[in-house]
């Protein structure tokens, strides 16, 4: 029972899910009964995350078996999560195309999201495999959901596709780590990636590369990454802001677990296994590949889907890092990015809403008629883009600093910052559009609206980045 | 009452706001102020120096106040008054003050009245206060205040193009001489730490300045004078100073700017003893300068160009002095000079304001219609010929009999040729302008003899001319000046000297008056005759062509830089940058959509002719992103091999 | 009272106010805005008179614990070197912001966006924390983009978009350089007197890491003075600009950068600055003689003054490679009044703009009998750039090059040549535009209003008062820069 009290959330989830889908089978059109059961499932398995606490104390923690684990850095991601996705659900509120299968997408959501807090507490290759799985397939029908044209299909077919064949290679990867240790626990094959000099080192260190990659697809790092800008262009917009922040989040997650130096290996160890340089180069290729093709993105949801990719690309400085400082800037990274991204996904949102249009051109003008709306959405990109005093640059800073710290990634940081240069340029073509461009169309956008559950999205994701980065002090206690 | 000598450059120095701003409440548009404070000054400073004379007066008088600290030097505003100063605060005052009388005729109803008396007041509060500097820095400021008043009042006329031209010349030109003055200060302070002149004479008369240090010191100062003291080669802004009214041309050459370089030379002439080199070198110069000058003056036509070219010339003489003979030398012939230039260009100002033309061949015969103008003028002549007994005879005498004593040569030489010329020009000037027949009738018509206020300062300055040098010849001045050159090689009889250049004088007064009065030779004739040599001259010996050039060579290197600025820099260099970035983004799009797409149509059509997938292109974009996963996968292992 | 924290963010409450305000309500914008920016220089004054310049350490020192999981602290003071810097900030920000009334377009973004620069600035001068030192950095950028995007000329999208990205990549390696100190120090610190005092921890990193870290906050600093060669991003925003905005550019913002070196790199890595002593002296040298060339060859009055800060500049930098308290205090003073003058300039050019819409040097002629207050007014602020005796812009000049002239006597011969290029353009553009007989295109022209002559004369009467009389503006340097100049020499 004990024990239990740990897997809470996951039950709750689980519960969650399964109730969603028999609610939508017997009353499809108790949308408002399907929606507070989701934001139940999610905000009761919120709660329970800090279930043990209230038992025990903050002493239990770290929580270590073979194959799962519960420690700062679990529970902060799981965290993300679970925020990301009530979020999300509060999105997909306003989008009218979801309703006709308002319970399975809701269903199928927080069935992603348990997956999601399944693998960043994974320890062992098996239930990070399944929990990819269940992400991905979850994933793969949200990304068709809205079937209404070709285009929508083909995106979430290609998505499908190359997970299943990431997913393959996975499970060759997991094949050859077993072979050589005869386990699939991260500690005993890290244990072998680090003894250098024998055949097992060999195989060890392959199989762990090539699971990398599949990570690598979920968390959309280069070579990885062909996936996202269609996929993200064929979901529906509260999915693909699902999509760009809460798997990613999940795969950097286990990610960091597997790097870390609270696994007990340390730097010197990953190091010996040669792994770091090697994500050290697909950090550098991931930012500068998201921020270069992104500069050139009309569509405001491919350019904020290859602004995702190059912000993974930062994350991943973090876990190169591999240390305890490296973990917790992937975090409050993580928790930043989540504010920022969500908020900049939900403005976007908000100007298809007014304009119907994803085109940049949507944005023309909005300074004059919306001025808070217009700042609201640059803070967003000011941050994305690390700019203090916003959040993202408080992630950005101890990112930096974790690479700095190692020593030897400091040309990793340099890589870094150029690349947060070029990403200004393209954050600032929206607010170039927003503040610069005279709105030609005419087109009359549509007087500010009152309350909605969207503007209070965007109001929440703004004053956790306004003010997370102006005093960050819980946030940076949390993440530690 | 020396207590009270700050005032003397505070009141002129106030009064041009009060003038500039104020015009409009006093009498008079302002013009009762300056002169109200310059004659209280030229009072004060007549006072000082008669009393300094007799002897009741203890000199050298010195007052500092703690101006501004820097780290731990601290630079004070201070008075130094000896007899030097006080001789030269005398000629300053006066000529100001006679200058501002003389403007109120000359200038009255121009559209800035009170702008021009407001200049002036500026101009003559900061040759007073250069005069009176006790420390260099203070004594720089000064310096280049007067440098930008000699701007706004060559260019006071600026509607005519070439007068605003002269302007930016002559600040131009004489900034050019201040960057060697700059450096000089600069090294000054960084040798011995202080501005002081008391202090730096006091170490350099101790040994404590290095005497190479103090050579290259001098040499560096005196590349000031060349600039203010238009010696050669940067003497080209002073012939077109006289753009400016002619009053201001009076005061520019008589007593401020000018003699402000002279002054400097005088004033830091223990830095120039050190080294007998940089006493030659000067010495040369200033011969140089003053032959060349006296060569230029024999061509113009225009009458205030030919006492440019006769200042230039005489400022020559004054330089040597300085090589040769010293500051008392030097400074004497400043002071006569002083007197006797002022009352040419006066005098000169009255025949224009006459016939308002400068050209000499359009007058003629005017000594009848303005018999005050033409004795003054007359008296200013041959003061400037050296004609015994007159001002000019006794100082231009010391110069020559020093340069005679002091064996250098060719300095002698030439500075002996230049009295020859010297008379030959202004003998033809005065010929041209008074003498002879009208030759333009109607001009000469209109003429007429000016108004007092403009005649009383040139009887006044004609007075000086004729008694000052008796008056100071031989005195030493009253045992005023402290600096005495010694060590002359040769003795020359001081009677020797008088007679050859008595002889000289007459000789040139002789010739012109045989061309230009007796005709005794056709001049039209002659010129054209020596035509390629007179315009040499007239283009003032090449050396306006090599300033120019050099100008306009610095402004098309100036738009060269500007050129690569913007297009190699900017948009080279630096936008380059965001191009590359650009079509790094444009041939990933490139890819994208060109390799990519063909791949996979290639692939597409691979797979549909073979049937062994799903056909279509969907599937085709897929396998493209399945075939890249495997790319990636392999780059990955191929990277693990690598590391 | 934490006076500095109050000078700080009164702007900032201003711009929060006006960000409430209904935008149709202009004139009570402004009126906002106007009164905290006034009170942000009453409050600086205040601090003027509370500021013993005798003392050369820190005053007004406020510390609170911002972020103590990464040892960031809100620490903020004031010494010699912020003091004048702080006032030059609060007054030429008031300044512009009166200059800034005839702005009718889009009139709350501009003022709101305004008083946020001007927290920036002010937060950059007293910052002693290297967190909140780049945080304030940092925030200077982002109003100064829409400032220069929206309201400037016709290639204002390009001039913002350059000024951002190349300020930003100046600054990223300040970044990286600021937390490689922050690891590098024992305990790690971002407090600035800290790692000061740990500076020969720094030495004994090596000296790579040494010219490394050097080089990093030299890159950024270098960009905002701007040093040959960062500085095209200069003339273009300089000429893009509204007059207002060109003003605080030129007035403050090129100062930060001086700023940072004397407050960073020199006394922080003495070693590295010796080494590269040489570039910094030749740099200075190039930015004198090239700033000024170029400045001779614009036809456009805006830009040529552009050209000539970073001409100005040179000065300072030539000051400030002297490594001494001449030259110290050389560099600070022309920063100071370059701001002053500079700032006139652009106002006054700002001034023949708004009547003409043109500032092409050729296009005028004959103006000084047309409009003679004007033609002073510019005339007195050309004559302190070229450094008129008298005017405040000699003394500094001149202490630069005294400064500098010990130790580089070579440079700074040459770069006294710049004095004469300096007096010939701005010379050529008085003559071009004042002089000569009028052109009768704009014999309409009407003379300078109460508005601006509120703007500049009291610049010009600085210029004049300072030029006359530099003890109130050195004496309060003077101590702090000769101790600087002991802590950069000793070893």
């Amino acid at each position: 029972m004990q024990i239990l009290a740990y897997f809470f959330p996951e039950i709750w989830l689980a519960t969650g899910a399964l109730a969603l889908l028999t609610i939508d089978f017997m009353k499809p059109k108790a949308r408002r009964t399907m929606t507070a059961a989701a934001y139940l499932a999610v905000a009761g398995a919120l709660i329970c995350i800090f279930c043990p606490w209230w038992e025990q104390g903050m002493g239990i923690l770290p929580f270590v078996f073979d194959d799962f684990s519960l420690d700062g850095l679990t529970l902060g991601f799981t965290l993300l999560i679970l925020t990301g996705t009530l979020v999300t659900i509060a999105l997909a509120q306003e989008d009218e195309t979801l309703k006709p299968n308002w319970g399975s997408f809701l269903g199928l959501l927080v069935l992603a999201s348990l997956g999601c807090v399944l693998l960043v507490k994974a320890r062992d290759f098996v239930y990070a495999f399944l929990a990819i799985e269940l992400i991905s397939i979850s994933s793969f029908i949200l990304v068709a959901f809205e079937r209404r044209e070709l285009a929508m299909i083909e995106g979430a077919l290609k998505y499908f596709l190359v997970g299943a064949f990431s997913s393959a290679i996975a499970l060759y990867g997991i094949s050859l780590c077993y072979a050589a240790t005869g386990t699939t626990g991260f500690g005993a094959i890290a244990q072998a990636a680090a003894q250098a000099g024998d055949a097992r080192h060999w195989l060890a260190t392959t199989g762990l590369l090539l699971v990398l990659v599949s990570f690598g697809f979920k968390a959309s790092i280069a070579p990885f990454h062909f996936w996202v800008p269609d996929a993200y262009q064929a979901a529906p917009t509260p999915f693909t802001a699902y999509l760009s922040v809460v798997p990613k989040l999940a795969a950097l997650g286990v990610l960091v677990a597997l790097t870390s130096a609270t696994f007990g290996l340390g730097q010197a160890a990953i190091h010996a296994a040669g792994l770091t340089k090697i994500l050290a180069v697909l950090a550098v290729l991931t930012m500068t590949v998201g921020n270069v093709s992104a500069i050139h993105q009309n569509d405001l949801k491919r350019l904020l889907a290859y602004s995702s990719i190059a912000q993974a690309g930062y994350m991943m400085i973090g876990i190169l890092a591999a240390t305890k400082l490296g973990g917790s800037a992937v975090l409050l990274y993580g928790f930043a990015y989540l504010l920022m991204n969500l908020g900049a996904f939900a403005c976007v949102f908000w100007v298809a809403k007014q304009t119907d249009s994803y085109d940049i051109t949507a944005c023309d003008g909005l300074a004059v008629t919306h001025l808070p709306f217009a700042l609201t959405f640059t803070a967003f990109l000011l941050s994305l883009a690390g700019i203090p005093p916003l959040v993202g640059f408080l992630g950005k800073y101890l990112v930096f600093a974790s690479a700095l710290d190692v020593g030897w990634a400091w040309p990793v940081a340099v890589a870094g910052v150029l690349n947060s240069v070029i990403s200004v340029y393209y954050y600032l073509r929206i607010a170039y559009r927003m503040f610069f461009v005279e709105n030609r169309t005419g087109a009359a956008i549509a007087a500010p609206q009152g309350f909605s559950v969207l503007v209070l999205v965007i109001v929440l994701m703004l004053i956790g980045t306004i003010s997370l980065g102006i005093y960050p002090k819980p946030l940076l206690a949390l993440v530690q | 009452m020396l207590e009270y000598s700050p005032l003397l450059f505070l009141l002129p120095l106030l009064a041009f706001p009060a003038i500039l701003f104020g015009w409009r409440w006093l009498p008079s548009k302002g013009a009762s102020l300056g002169i109200a404070v310059m004659g209280a000054c030229l009072l004060w400073s007549a006072a000082a120096l008669t009393s300094a004379i007799f002897a009741d007066l203890i000199l050298p008088y010195d007052w500092t106040v703690s101006w501004f600290q820097f780290g731990i030097y601290d630079v004070a505003l201070g008075v130094h008054l000896d007899g030097m100063t006080l001789c030269m605060l005398f000629v300053v005052t006066l000529v100001s003050f006679l200058v501002q009388l003389y403007s109120l005729s000359y200038m009255h109803g121009d559209p800035r009245f009170h702008r021009y008396y407001a200049f002036i007041s500026l101009f003559t509060a900061s040759m007073i206060g250069l005069v009176m500097a006790e420390n260099l820095l203070l004594l720089f400021m000064c310096w280049e205040i007067m440098g930008l008043c000699s701007y706004f009042l060559i260019g006071f006329w600026f509607e005519k193009p070439e007068a605003a031209q002269a302007g930016r010349k002559a600040f131009i030109t004489t900034k050019l001489g201040d960057l060697g003055l700059t450096a000089g200060l600069l090294l000054i302070f960084t040798t011995a730490g202080t501005f002081s002149l008391n202090s730096l004479q006091e170490m350099v008369k101790l040994g404590y300045f290095p005497a190479e240090t103090a050579f290259w010191a001098a040499l560096l100062l005196f590349c000031g004078a060349i600039g203010k003291s238009a010696q050669v080669p940067l003497f080209i802004w002073l012939p077109d100073a006289m753009e400016g009214p002619t009053p201001v041309s009076a005061l520019i050459h008589a007593a401020t700017m000018v003699a402000a370089g002279v002054f400097l030379v005088a004033r830091t002439f223990f830095f120039f003893e050190v080294d007998p080199a940089a006493l030659h070198i000067i010495a040369y110069f200033g011969a140089i300068t003053a032959f060349l000058a006296a060569l230029m003056g024999t061509v113009p036509e225009d009458i205030k160009r030919v006492l440019a070219f006769s200042t230039i010339s005489q400022l020559g003489y004054m330089i040597a002095g300085l090589g040769v003979g010293g500051p008392q030398v030097g400074m004497f012939h400043l002071t006569t000079h002083a007197m006797f230039k002022a009352l040419l260009f006066l005098g000169a100002g009255s025949v224009i304001h006459a016939v308002h033309t400068n050209d000499i061949w359009k007058m003629g015969a005017l000594s009848v219609k303005m018999p005050v103008t033409f004795i003054t003028f007359s008296i200013g002549v041959l003061a400037l010929c050296g004609i015994f007994p007159l001002s000019g005879f006794y100082s231009k005498d010391e110069i020559l009999h020093a340069a005679a004593a002091s064996g250098q040569w060719p300095v002698a030489a030439l500075l002996f040729i230049t009295a020859g010329l010297t008379a030959y020009y202004m003998t033809r000037v005065l010929v041209l302008v008074f003498l002879g027949d009208a030759r333009d009738r109607e001009r000469y018509g209109h003429a007429h003899e000016s108004p007092g206020v403009m005649t009383a300062p040139l009887v006044i300055l004609a007075v000086f001319s004729v008694f000052l040098g008796f008056l100071l010849h031989g005195k030493t001045w009253g045992g005023l000046v402290p600096v005495k050159l010694e060590g002359h090689h040769h003795e020359i009889s001081v009677l020797i000297v008088a007679l050859a250049s008595s002889a000289i004088a007459f000789t040139g007064i002789f010739v012109a008056w045989a061309v230009y009065r007796k005709r005794v030779v056709d001049y039209e004739e002659l010129r054209l005759k020596f035509s390629p040599v007179w315009s040499f001259l007239y283009q003032r010996m090449g050396f306006e062509h090599f300033w120019l050039f050099w100008a306009a060579a610095s402004y098309r290197f100036s738009a060269f830089l500007a050129w690569v600025d913007y297009h190699i820099l900017d948009q080279g260099l630096v936008d380059g940058w965001a191009v590359v970035t650009n079509l790094l983004s444009r041939a990933g799009g490139w890819f994208d959509r060109v390799v990519v797409d063909n791949l996979v149509d290639f692939w597409g059509w691979l797979t549909a002719r073979s049937g062994q997938l799903v056909r279509g292109t969907v599937s085709g974009f897929v396998q493209s992103y399945l075939l890249y996963l495997i790319l990636g996968v392999g780059l990955i292992l191929a990277l693990r091999l690598y590391f | 009272m934490p006076l500095l924290s109050l000078i700080i963010f009164l702007p900032l409450a201003g711009a929060l106010i006006i960000l409430m305000m209904d935008k149709e309500k202009t004139k009570a914008i402004q009126k906002v805005g106007l009164i905290f920016s006034g009170l942000a220089l009453l409050a600086s004054l205040v601090l003027l008179i509370d500021f013993d310049p005798s003392n050369s350490a820190m005053q007004f020192v406020e510390e609170f614990s911002w972020i103590p999981a990464l040892n960031v602290k809100y620490l903020l003071g004031a010494d010699g070197l912020s003091m004048p810097l702080m006032i030059l900030t609060t007054l030429l920000s008031f300044i512009s912001l009166i200059a800034s009334l005839g702005i009718d377009k889009r009139v709350k973004e501009y003022w709101f966006w305004f008083l946020i620069l001007e927290v920036g600035m002010l937060g950059v001068f007293v910052a002693l924390d290297f967190f909140l030192f780049y945080v304030f950095w940092e925030i200077t950028l982002v109003p100064m983009y829409f400032l220069i995007g929206i309201w400037g000329g016709p290639q204002k999208e390009y001039a913002a978009t350059k000024f951002f990205l190349y300020t930003l990549f100046g600054s990223v390696f300040m970044l990286l350089s600021i937390i490689a100190l922050y690891f590098a120090s024992e305990p790690h610190t971002l407090n600035m007197l800290e790692l000061m005092a740990q500076r020969d921890a720094f030495f004994a990193k090596g000296m790579t890491f040494q010219m490394l870290v050097f080089l990093g906050f030299y890159v950024a600093f270098a960009i905002k003075i701007p040093m040959f060669p960062f500085h095209t991003w200069l003339p273009l925003a300089h000429v893009e600009a509204p007059t207002a905005v060109s003003v605080i550019l030129a007035g403050v913002l090129l100062k930060m950068g001086g700023y940072g070196i004397l407050r960073v790199n020199l006394p922080m890595f003495p070693q590295a600055t010796e080494a590269f002593l040489p570039f910094l002296i030749v740099l200075a040298f190039i930015n004198i003689f090239y700033g000024s060339l170029c400045a001779m060859a614009q036809k456009d009055m805006k830009r040529m003054v552009a050209y000539s800060s970073i001409n100005h500049m040179g000065y300072a930098m030539l000051g400030i490679a002297s490594m001494n308290a001449i030259g110290f205090n050389g560099a600070v003073f022309q920063m100071i009044n370059h701001g002053i003058i500079t700032g006139s300039l652009f106002l006054l050019v700002g001034v023949i703009y708004d009547r003409t819409h043109t500032r092409d040097i050729d296009a005028f002629g004959g103006l000084g009998a047309k409009v003679p207050l004007y033609a002073g007014v510019m005339t007195l602020a050309c004559m302190a750039s070229l450094g008129l005796p008298g005017l405040a812009g000699f003394v500094s000049e001149f202490l630069c090059f005294l400064g500098a002239f010990g130790p580089w006597k070579l440079w700074t011969m040459l770069s006294v040549s710049g004095i004469l290029i300096t007096a010939a353009f701005f010379l050529r553009m008085i003559q071009k535009v004042f002089l000569g007989p009028l052109n009768e295109k704009w014999s309409g022209l009407t003379d300078m209003n109460a508005r601006e002559l509120v703007t500049t004369i009291p610049l010009a009467a600085l210029t004049v008062a300072l030029g006359v009389y530099p003890k109130w503006g050195l004496d309060l340097m003077n101590q702090t820069m000769t101790s600087l100049a002991q802590l950069v020499t000793k070893q």
